[in-house]
């Protein structure tokens, strides 16, 4: 059967909570959390990359049968090795595609970037979600337009804030 | 569910909005312009209703490009 193409973003986010897996939600998921009406294909996240935390993840990739995202198709397995690294591991699981983010491309990785988060969610399904500051600032950054049209929405989601 | 996939519509994903303008009744729009009320109610909702909506919404697009499709 093959993997969905569209991330079912509470799911997988519920899973990896479920499995106790540290990591911050960033990329287009983290604009849906804060409120932002948009949609996005793959869930992005920055994982704490301690052997423990990396552990738990392989455990989480296994049961959602995760496979590397490649053009070959050879459904080549996540390992510990590159989950440990710096790189960006992209990955079809049966929940739909998983971006797993050593650091982001400015080189934060998760202990750079807890620090710059807020919790939403509630109780047992709270999260670790980028804060809208530097959402704003890394979709800036990236210069893609998809994430430019995304920006005047964050910035009005900001002045709700107030 | 009228009102989710009728508001999310106008919202875009990525580059394809500019091949994809699903948007209902709005005059063409440059990309500064926020839809205030649909900012609004996903507000409103929690953090999973939020991404279901989302995800919904995903799906919903994923379905009118197919059927736009003239392949």
């Amino acid at each position: 059967m093959p993997y969905p193409t569209r991330a079912d973003l509470g799911g997988l986010l519920r899973a990896l909570i479920q499995a106790k897996l540290e990591f911050v939600v960033v990329g287009g998921t983290a604009a849906v959390l804060h409120g932002a009406p948009t949609s996005t294909y793959d869930l992005d996240i920055v994982h704490r990359r301690t052997e423990e935390n990396v552990n738990r993840f392989l455990a989480v990739l296994g049961a959602l049968d995760a496979i590397v995202r490649e053009p070959t198709a050879r459904r080549l397995r996540p390992t510990k090795i590159i989950l440990m690294g710096p790189g960006q591991l992209l990955m079809s699981t049966n929940l739909g595609p998983l971006d797993a983010l050593g650091t982001l491309h400015d080189g934060r990785g998760f202990d750079e970037l807890i620090g710059l988060t807020v919790q939403i969610g509630e109780g047992d399904a709270s999260m670790n979600v980028i804060d809208l500051d530097t959402l704003i600032e890394v979709k800036l950054a990236a210069g893609r337009t998809k994430d430019k049209l995304l920006v005047p929405i964050l910035l009005a989601l900001k002045k709700t804030e107030k | 569910m009228t009102r989710l996939g009728r508001g999310t519509l106008t919202v875009m994903e990525g580059s394809e909005r500019d091949r994809n303008d699903l948007t209902e009744n709005r005059p063409s729009s440059d990309s500064s312009e926020v839809d205030e009320t649909l900012l609004a109610w996903t507000l409103s909702l929690s953090a999973f209703e939020r991404l279901d909506a989302s995800y919904h919404a995903g799906l919903a697009l994923d379905q009118l490009r197919a059927l736009s499709d003239p392949r």
